[in-house]
């Protein structure tokens, strides 16, 4: 897919419409365009987290389990979509998976070219930040949601655990 | 992790001890030195210390703090200009729980109590915090109400960074701003990945952690009969 196609596809999403041209052009050089089919994994729970990945086409999966809640399932669709953002921040392990629903292609930003676009003071860099950070407080949120209610319920924890204890004897 | 985290992580509390590594040492440069804006029109006393020596000390406070780290002294001092000291009498309240959360704090000199209500109301001691110590940094790219109530012990200076003026910084695109924004991630998401860990030991192994709720119902039940 050539430069210009791809620019046009990520102005389609909310996040890329209003960035100037160049700064694009920028991100676009730096990231690698890789195609994914089904039951190739984009990433894989448990293991180090090495960049993100802007959704070109197709759709992607994102699955983790989160608890008390349960597995938790959500789909990518829309080009300029960003995935696995806070790997760009630490080599941390991945939490959740990612997997193609259909072929995919997307531009995989890996977290050296981030960190020298980054170091080198480009808008591009600094707008990914700002979807890191509000990300990250909406993940935060939700992480202290489960906690408040695992700490702060504990009649309905202890139902749960000693319905978990059940199960686990069964 | 510190106990007050683990119970109220979303109120965040940063020790000088985290880390000091590659820390600005603002001894080698006394060129440029930041104004120190003091909240209320009031004016640094310079008869106790040179107004250079003050400035220095602000240098260092900022410094050694892990969200400023990677920062270099001009970018410090960017950052030191936009923060105001506010001068904090013992017993005054910094904020309170459910005060909106719009700046972050870190403390000079002087000792804060953090404090919160608990789920079945009462009033609980999270920590005492002093020189060095930031309280709140969550609130330079999040609102929100604040989890504890945090309140002068003694006579306090802290210097407050509010996020309007840290999001004048962000809207310029300022580079130090953007650090800091990064360090904070690192900082955000290795609580988040913490806190996972806590939630996840529980379900994981119910059997060790059964005793312990079984306790709190039962405490809960008790207190529900006296009142």
């Amino acid at each position: 897919m050539e430069q210009e196609k791809i620019i046009a596809l990520l102005r389609q999403s909310a996040f890329f419409q209003d960035w100037e041209a160049a700064d694009l052009e920028t991100l676009c050089v730096n990231c690698a365009r890789k195609v994914f089919n089904v039951g190739e994994a984009l990433w894989t729970a448990g293991e180090p987290g090495e960049g993100a990945f802007i959704l070109l086409s197709g759709r992607i999966e994102r699955t983790q389990l989160v608890r008390p809640d349960g597995q938790r399932s959500e789909h990518y669709g829309t080009p300029g979509d960003l995935v696995s953002l806070s790997t760009l921040v630490q080599p941390w392990e991945h939490t959740s998976s990612g997997t193609p629903l259909e072929r995919c292609e997307v531009l995989e930003l890996r977290r050296e070219k981030f960190m020298e676009l980054f170091e080198h003071n480009e808008v591009a860099a600094f707008r990914i930040v700002d979807a890191i950070a509000a990300n990250l407080v909406e993940e935060m949120r939700d992480s202290n949601r489960r906690l408040h209610k695992v700490f702060g319920q504990p009649a309905e924890t202890l139902r749960m655990l000693r319905r978990r204890m059940r199960e686990n004897e069964g | 992790m510190s106990n007050q985290d683990d119970v109220f992580p979303d109120e965040t509390i940063a020790g000088l001890e985290e880390s000091s590594q590659g820390a600005f040492n603002p001894a080698d440069d006394v060129s440029e030195r930041p104004q120190i804006p003091l909240e209320g029109g009031l004016n640094l006393s310079v008869s106790v210390k040179s107004q250079d020596s003050q400035v220095l000390e602000v240098e260092h406070l900022f410094g050694q703090s892990p969200i400023f780290q990677g920062l270099v002294k001009e970018e410090i001092r960017e950052i030191i200009n936009h923060a105001v000291k506010l001068p904090l009498q013992a017993g005054s309240p910094l904020f309170s729980q459910g005060d909106e959360a719009d700046a972050l704090f870190i403390i000079q000199s002087g000792e804060v109590q953090v404090r919160a209500s608990s789920p079945m109301g009462e009033d609980i001691v999270l920590a005492v915090l002093g020189s060095g110590t930031i309280v709140g940094e969550l609130a330079l790219i999040d609102g929100g109400p604040r989890s504890a109530t945090v309140e002068a012990l003694g006579d306090c200076d802290i210097y407050r960074l509010t996020r309007e003026s840290f999001d004048a910084l962000r809207a310029a695109r300022n580079p130090a701003a953007y650090k800091v924004i990064l360090n904070l991630a690192s900082t955000v998401d290795a609580r988040r990945r913490q806190t996972e860990a806590r939630i996840n030991e529980v379900f994981e192994d119910p059997a060790q952690h059964i005793d312990q709720f079984e306790g709190q119902v039962h405490d809960m039940l008790a207190r529900l009969r006296k009142a």
